[in-house]
C-alpha cells in the first residue's frame, strides 16, 4: 500500500498514559502520508473524520491506533481501504503497569532502571506497535475473492438414508437446493424403519410413537428436488467443495455427478455381540441383543426364542460392551432408552410380566429423563445399579443371572425367561472410509481414532465440522445419539452444507474465518517438492502431482496458514499475510542497545483463544510485562521458523508462542496448528543450542481462552527465566 | 460384599399393594440417598430409608418384615420434603408399615378391610356380628334400646359368678372384650416373636448375644418405654415436629384410659363396686375424664395438624391414616356422649344407642391393633427395644 494514514485515538485512557504528540512524530518519521489524532475515533464524528481524511489524501490504507481488532471491527470498515488496527488501549495502556514489590501499581514516572522511567518503556512499546502497523500496511495487498472459472455445483450429496440422512435431504430441498441421496440398503429408513416404536420426539417426551422415519421416507420420495439412489454406494469423491465429482455405484453401473457439499449420515452398526460371550451371548439360550429383541417386538413375537414359551420376565443388561475398554470405551447414549422402551413392550404385552434393568449408569439423554421417570413408575419395571457377575442356563429354559454390588446391598440371583443385552453403536466410519475421497491424505476422514471411529470433531464451537471442508457429519456416524438428536443434528449439518455453498459462491473462506477473502498462493518456481504443505495441511486441502508438486484446492482450505508456516522455501503467502510482512514488522521495532538492561520479548499469539485472553487481561487491568511485543497470528501453525530467526537476529531476548491445547482433547481451532508449531520449535531449539543459546529463549505454551492468570504468570516467569540468562548476545549485530 | 447370593423374584403384587395403601410414589425413587442423609433418626450403622425404598420397589416382603428401620421411622417428613423426585419416602415407609403389619398376622383379609374405605361397613357388620349375639345372650333376649332401663342399665338381670355379682352389661362387656383382648394378645405376641427372630437373623446377631425373652425385657424394655414416654425420637423430627406433642398427649391419654379401665375392672367386676359412678365426685371418673379430654385434644390436634402438613406437602393422609384418627376421635366422642346422655335428662333415652356405638368403636379399635396402623403401638416399641439391644451388643462386641 502506498498512501498510508495513521489515526491515533486519545480516548479510553490512551492520552492519559501516552504522549500523543510523540507518537504522531514517530509515525511522521516513517514517512506516511498523513498522521492525525482525535478523541473517540469510534464515534460517528470520529469515523466521519477518518473518512474525510481518506478522501482528502486519497489514502489506500489506514492504521487505526485505538482499540483491539477484536472490537469495533464493524466501525473501522472503510470499504476497499486496507485497515490495520493498533491496540493501544488493550495492548498498551490497559494491560501494562509498573508493579511494585508487593504487587501494588506504581506511578508511570517510576524509574525501572536508572534514567529510564516506566513511561519511557510504555512509549517505546506504543511506538513499536505503530511502526509495526506501518510496516505491515506497506507489505499489504488487498485480497480478491476466490473465483475459479469452472462453474460450481450447488447440489448437496447426502450419504445415508436413515433418519439423519432423510432429514438432511429434506432440509436442503426445502431451502431450495438439489439433493442427491445415496442409500446402501435396498430401502430407505435405516434402523429406525425396522423398529416397533421409539420414544416420542416432542414434549413431553414420555410416550412411544410409531417410527417417524416412515413419514420422512414418503416425504423424500415425493420430493422432486431429491434424487434417491437405493442399493448404491459412493465409490469415489474427487475435487473440492463446490466442485466435487462424485461417482455413485448402483448395481453394476457407475454414475458421476457434480456436487457442491456433502452430508455424511451413514449411521451405525450394532456392536458385534459374539464378542459378548461373557454375558452369555451365543452360549446361553434365550440371551439376545436389543436389536434382535426389537425385531421380535416389531413382529409381535413376545416368546422365548428357544421354545416359543411366552415371555414372563426379561432382564436387560445395560452397557453390554459399552464403557468397557475391551469393547466400546464410550457410552452409546441410546441403549438405556432402548431398554426402557423394550421394558414397556414387555409390560404392555403382559401386565403380569416383569422387566428388570441392571445398569451401571442409567443415562437417558436430555429431556428423555421424562421417559425414564414414566417407566420407573411402572410397578413391573425393576431397576438396579449393579455388576453382572454371570449369565448361565437356569431351570426350564430360563436364564440365571447373578448381579453383584446392587442397590439392594446384596449379591442377587435372578431367573428370567429372556436376557436382552443392550449393545451399543459402532459408526460405519470405524470400519470403512465410506467417502472414498481422492485426497492426498487418504480416502477417509483423518484420525477418527480420536473419536472411536466417529466422524466427530473436538470443536466445541463447531460441532459439525469434519476435517474435510464441505463435508458435514450428522446422526449416529457423527456421535452416538437418539432419533430426536439425529433429526436436530441433520438439520444443523444441512445448514452447514448450505452455508458452505454460499461461502464458495461469494468467494471467502468457508470456515471458521468466514470474513477472509485472502487465500494461500504458491510460487511454485521455488518449490523443492518437500511435501510439507501437502502432508501437514490439517484439512487435506492439497493434492500432489506425480512430481510431488502441491495442487491446492482453495475451497477445501480454511486459511489457517499451516502450509505457510511449514514451507522452508517461504513460497506460500496470502495477499494480506506474508512472510515478508511479518519480517518487516519485526524489523520495524526499535531494539535498545546491548546493556540497556531493558529486555525485549516477542510473543506470537494465536488469534483464536490466546489473543482474546490477552484482551480480557486488559479488561481486567491485569498486568503483562511491558517488555513483550505481541504479534497476533491466525494459528501457531502459521508461524514460520523465519519469524523466529528474524526476531532473534533483531536482538529479541526471548520468543514466546501462545496457542491452543493440542493432542487428545485438542482445542486448536485448526486442529494441528499448535501441535505442528511445537514440533517445529523443537527443531528451532536445536539450532539455538548449536549457537550456544539457551533453549528456553524460544518457548511454546498452550492456554485456554479463560486462563488469564496462567498467561500473566507465564509471561512473568518467562521474563524472569530469560533475565537470568542475560541479554541476547546477538543484540545490536 | 458377602458371597451369599440372594435369590430374587420381584413381587409385583407387593409393589401394587404398597402403592394402594399410600405408597404410590415408591417407584419414583432413584436412590440418591438424600433421604437417608437428611433423616434425623437414621442410624449410621443401618441408615434408612434409601434402602427400604428399593426393597419396596422390588416388592421384598420378607426383607421389609425383618427390618426394624421401617418402624424406627416416625414419619417426620424431612425425607419427603427434601426428596428431589417427590418419591415421598416418609409416606412410603408408612405404607410399608401397613404391609409389614399385614404380613405378620393371620386373617389378612381383616387388614384389607381396615385399609380401604369400602371395608368400613364390613368392619361395622363384623363388630355387630359379635356384639349383638353377646348382647342378646347377656340381656336374655332383645332389649329395648330406646329405654335405658332395658338397655344398658337393666337392673333386673344380674349374674352371680363365684363371689362376684355382675349386671348384664358388665357380663356383655366382659364376654366381648376379654376374648377379643386375648385374641389380640395372642396374635400380636406371635407376631412380635416372629419379628424379633427375623431381626436377629437380618442383623446376623451371633448366637452368644441372642438373649432370652426375660433378659431382653429386663434390660431394654424399660429404657425403650422411658424413651417412648418422653417421645425423644419423635422430637428429633424436623418437618412435622408439630406432631410430637399431640401424639405424646394421645399416648398419655391411652395410658390413663387403660389405667382407668383396669381400675374399673377390678373395682366393679371383681370387687362389685358397680358403675355408674358420679362423675363429679368419683376420683376414677376424674381420671377417666382427664384421659378422655387428653384423647380428644391429642386426636383433634393430630387431625388438624395433618391437614396443615398435607397443604405444606410434608405429609400425605392416606385412608388408613385418616381411618385410625377418626376411629379414635369417635371412641372419645361416643365415650363422652354416654356420660352426657346419662346426666342430661333430655338425652337420657338415647343412651342405649350411644352405648352400642361406643362399643362398636372400641371393638374396632381393639381389633385395629393387629390389623391397622394402630399396630405401631406394639411394633414400633419392639423395634425401639431391638434398636437399643442391637446398639448395646454392637458396643459389647466392639469392646
Amino acid at each position: 500500500m502506498e498512501k498510508i494514514g495513521v489515526f491515533i485515538c486519545k480516548s479510553c485512557g490512551i492520552a492519559d498514559r501516552l504522549n500523543i504528540e510523540e507518537l504522531e512524530a514517530k509515525a511522521q518519521e516513517q514517512g506516511v502520508t498523513a498522521v492525525y489524532s482525535a478523541d473517540f475515533l469510534c464515534s460517528k464524528e470520529g469515523k466521519e473524520f477518518i473518512n474525510s481524511k481518506i478522501q482528502e489524501h486519497g489514502l489506500d490504507a489506514v492504521s487505526i491506533c485505538a482499540c483491539s481488532f477484536r472490537v469495533n471491527y464493524d466501525v473501522f470498515n472503510f470499504g476497499r481501504v486496507a485497515v490495520d488496527r493498533v491496540s493501544l488501549r488493550e495492548g498498551v495502556v490497559w494491560s501494562r503497569f509498573p508493579v511494585g514489590e508487593n504487587g501494588e501499581i506504581l506511578d508511570d514516572s517510576t524509574e525501572v532502571v536508572s534514567g529510564v522511567t516506566f513511561k519511557d518503556e510504555l512509549m517505546a512499546l506504543a511506538k513499536d506497535y505503530i511502526n509495526m502497523s506501518i510496516a505491515k500496511l506497506r507489505s499489504y495487498k488487498l485480497p480478491q475473492p476466490f473465483k475459479p472459472e469452472e462453474e460450481m455445483s450447488k447440489t448437496v450429496l447426502v450419504i445415508g438414508g436413515g433418519v439423519a440422512g432423510l432429514t438432511a435431504a429434506l432440509e436442503c430441498a426445502k431451502a431450495g437446493y438439489e439433493v442427491v441421496l445415496v442409500e446402501k440398503e435396498k430401502e430407505l429408513g435405516g434402523f429406525a424403519a425396522k423398529m416397533k416404536a421409539h420414544c416420542d420426539i416432542k414434549a413431553p417426551y414420555k410416550d412411544l410413537v410409531e417410527p417417524v422415519v416412515k413419514g420422512l421416507i414418503s416425504e423424500v420420495e415425493a420430493n422432486e428436488k431429491i434424487k434417491v439412489y437405493k442399493g448404491a454406494t459412493v465409490s469415489n469423491i474427487s475435487g473440492a467443495p463446490g466442485f466435487y465429482n462424485v461417482k455413485i455405484k448402483q448395481g453394476g453401473k457407475e454414475e458421476e455427478v457434480k456436487i457442491g457439499a456433502i452430508v455424511l449420515a451413514a449411521g451405525f452398526k450394532p456392536y458385534d455381540a459374539s464378542k459378548l460371550s461373557h454375558l452369555g451371548y451365543g452360549v446361553v439360550s434365550n440371551v439376545i441383543t436389543n436389536v434382535e429383541f426389537e425385531k421380535m417386538a416389531a413382529e409381535g413375537k413376545f416368546v422365548r426364542p428357544s421354545d416359543g414359551a411366552p415371555i414372563k420376565s426379561v432382564l436387560f443388561i445395560q452397557c453390554a460392551g459399552q464403557r468397557d475398554e475391551n469393547h466400546l470405551p464410550y457410552c452409546s447414549s441410546f441403549c438405556c432408552l432402548a431398554s426402557l422402551k423394550q421394558a414397556k413392550y414387555v409390560r404392555e404385552a403382559d401386565p403380569e410380566a416383569k422387566a428388570y434393568i441392571v445398569y451401571e449408569y442409567m443415562r437417558t439423554m436430555g429431556i428423555y429423563e421424562n421417559f425414564y421417570k414414566t417407566l420407573q413408575d411402572d410397578p413391573g419395571v425393576f431397576l438396579t445399579k449393579g455388576e453382572v457377575v454371570s449369565v448361565s442356563e437356569g431351570e426350564n429354559g430360563r436364564v440365571k443371572v447373578v448381579v453383584d454390588n446392587t442397590l439392594l446391598g446384596e449379591k442377587i440371583e435372578l431367573e428370567v425367561d429372556v436376557v436382552v443385552l443392550a449393545t451399543g453403536m459402532v459408526p460405519v466410519t470405524a470400519d470403512e472410509p465410506v467417502l472414498n475421497l481422492e485426497y492426498r491424505q487418504g480416502p477417509a476422514l483423518p484420525e477418527l481414532e480420536l473419536f472411536y471411529g466417529y466422524a466427530d470433531s473436538n470443536y466445541i464451537c463447531f460441532p459439525y465440522e469434519t476435517r474435510r471442508t464441505g463435508i458435514y457429519a450428522a446422526g449416529a456416524v457423527h456421535q452416538p445419539m437418539t432419533i430426536d438428536q439425529a433429526i436436530e443434528d441433520a438439520k444443523g449439518a444441512a445448514l452447514k452444507a448450505i452455508q458452505c455453498l454460499t461461502a464458495i459462491e461469494v468467494g471467502h473462506a468457508v470456515h471458521p474465518r468466514t470474513w477472509d477473502y485472502a487465500y494461500p498462493e504458491w510460487d511454485l518456481k521455488m518449490c523443492t517438492q518437500c511435501k510439507r504443505c501437502t502432508e501437514e495441511c490439517p484439512f487435506g486441502a492439497l493434492n500432489e502431482d506425480e512430481k510431488a508438486f502441491p495442487i491446492p484446492f482453495i475451497t477445501r482450505c480454511r486459511r489457517c496458514g499451516t502450509c505457510f508456516g511449514a514451507c522452508p522455501q517461504r513460497i506460500i503467502n496470502f495477499k494480506d499475510y506474508s512472510i515478508d510482512m511479518i519480517g518487516n514488522m519485526i524489523k520495524a521495532t526499535e531494539m535498545p542497545e546491548q546493556g540497556y538492561e531493558q529486555y525485549r520479548f516477542m510473543a506470537f499469539v494465536c488469534e483464536n483463544d490466546a489473543y482474546p485472553a490477552l484482551d480480557m487481561i486488559a479488561y481486567k487491568r491485569m498486568n503483562l510485562p511491558v517488555s513483550f511485543r505481541v504479534i497476533p497470528v491466525r494459528c501457531l501453525g502459521a508461524v514460520n521458523v523465519s519469524f523466529i530467526k528474524d526476531a532473534m537476529s533483531k536482538g529479541y531476548d526471548g520468543i514466546l508462542l501462545l496457542g491452543c491445547k493440542y493432542g487428545e482433547n485438542y482445542q486448536c481451532h485448526f486442529i494441528k496448528g499448535s501441535e505442528l508449531a511445537n514440533r517445529r520449535m523443537e527443531n528451532v531449539q536445536e539450532t539455538l543450542q548449536q549457537l550456544a543459546l539457551e533453549m528456553e529463549r524460544v518457548t511454546i505454551d498452550t492456554v485456554a481462552i479463560d486462563e488469564l492468570e496462567k498467561i500473566t504468570k507465564l509471561a512473568k516467569d518467562f521474563e524472569e527465566t530469560i533475565k537470568s540468562y542475560g541479554e541476547n548476545p546477538f543484540k545490536g549485530w | 460384599m458377602s458371597n451369599e447370593v440372594l435369590k430374587v423374584d420381584a413381587d409385583l403384587s407387593a409393589v401394587k399393594e404398597i402403592q394402594s395403601v399410600g405408597g404410590d410414589t415408591v417407584k419414583k425413587c432413584y436412590q440418591c440417598a438424600t433421604c437417608s442423609s437428611v433423616c434425623p433418626l437414621s442410624p449410621d450403622e443401618a441408615p434408612f430409608p434409601r434402602k427400604q425404598m428399593i426393597l419396596a420397589q422390588w416388592g421384598f416382603r420378607d426383607r421389609l418384615i425383618s427390618d426394624p428401620s421401617v418402624w424406627l421411622c416416625h414419619q417426620c417428613g424431612d425425607c419427603t420434603k427434601y426428596c428431589p423426585r417427590n418419591a415421598r419416602p416418609g409416606d412410603v415407609l408408612a405404607s410399608l408399615r401397613l404391609l409389614v403389619t399385614k404380613e405378620l398376622v393371620p386373617f389378612k383379609f381383616m387388614h384389607t378391610f381396615y385399609s380401604h374405605l369400602w371395608g368400613l361397613p364390613i368392619l361395622i357388620l363384623i363388630a355387630l356380628a359379635f356384639i349383638l349375639p353377646v348382647m342378646f345372650l347377656a340381656f336374655k333376649g332383645v332389649p329395648d334400646l330406646t329405654n335405658p332401663i332395658s338397655f344398658p342399665y337393666n337392673p333386673e338381670i344380674n349374674y352371680k359368678i363365684a363371689f362376684m355379682e355382675l349386671p348384664a352389661r358388665v357380663v356383655m362387656i366382659d364376654l366381648l372384650f376379654l376374648p377379643l383382648a386375648a385374641f389380640v394378645v395372642i396374635i400380636i405376641a406371635n407376631a412380635v416373636s416372629k419379628m424379633w427372630n427375623m431381626y436377629l437373623d437380618y442383623y446376623k446377631v451371633p448366637v452368644a448375644y441372642r438373649y432370652g425373652f426375660a433378659t431382653v425385657i429386663k434390660n431394654y424394655l424399660g429404657p425403650a418405654i422411658r424413651e417412648i414416654l418422653a417421645h425423644s425420637r419423635f422430637e428429633k423430627c424436623g418437618a412435622n415436629s408439630w406432631r410430637a406433642n399431640p401424639h405424646k398427649m394421645l399416648l398419655y391419654a391411652f395410658i390413663i384410659l387403660f389405667i382407668t379401665t383396669g381400675t374399673v375392672f377390678v373395682l366393679a367386676d371383681i370387687l362389685g363396686m358397680h358403675t355408674p359412678w358420679n362423675p363429679f365426685t368419683h376420683p376414677v371418673k376424674w381420671l377417666g375424664n382427664i384421659g378422655g379430654i387428653l384423647l380428644l385434644y391429642g386426636v383433634i390436634s393430630l387431625i388438624t395438624g395433618r391437614n396443615k402438613a398435607v397443604l405444606e406437602n410434608s405429609l400425605r393422609t392416606a385412608y388408613p391414616d385418616a381411618f385410625l384418627l377418626w376411629l379414635i376421635l369417635f371412641v372419645g366422642i361416643t365415650g363422652f356422649l354416654i356420660e352426657i346422655a346419662r346426666i342430661v335428662p333430655v338425652f337420657y333415652n338415647y343412651v342405649g344407642f350411644v352405648y352400642i356405638a361406643h362399643i362398636i368403636c372400641v371393638f374396632l379399635l381393639f381389633l385395629a391393633i393387629p390389623y391397622s396402623k394402630f399396630s405401631h403401638l406394639i411394633y414400633r416399641t419392639t423395634a425401639v427395644v431391638f434398636d437399643l439391644y442391637y446398639k448395646d451388643i454392637l458396643k459389647k462386641q466392639g469392646s
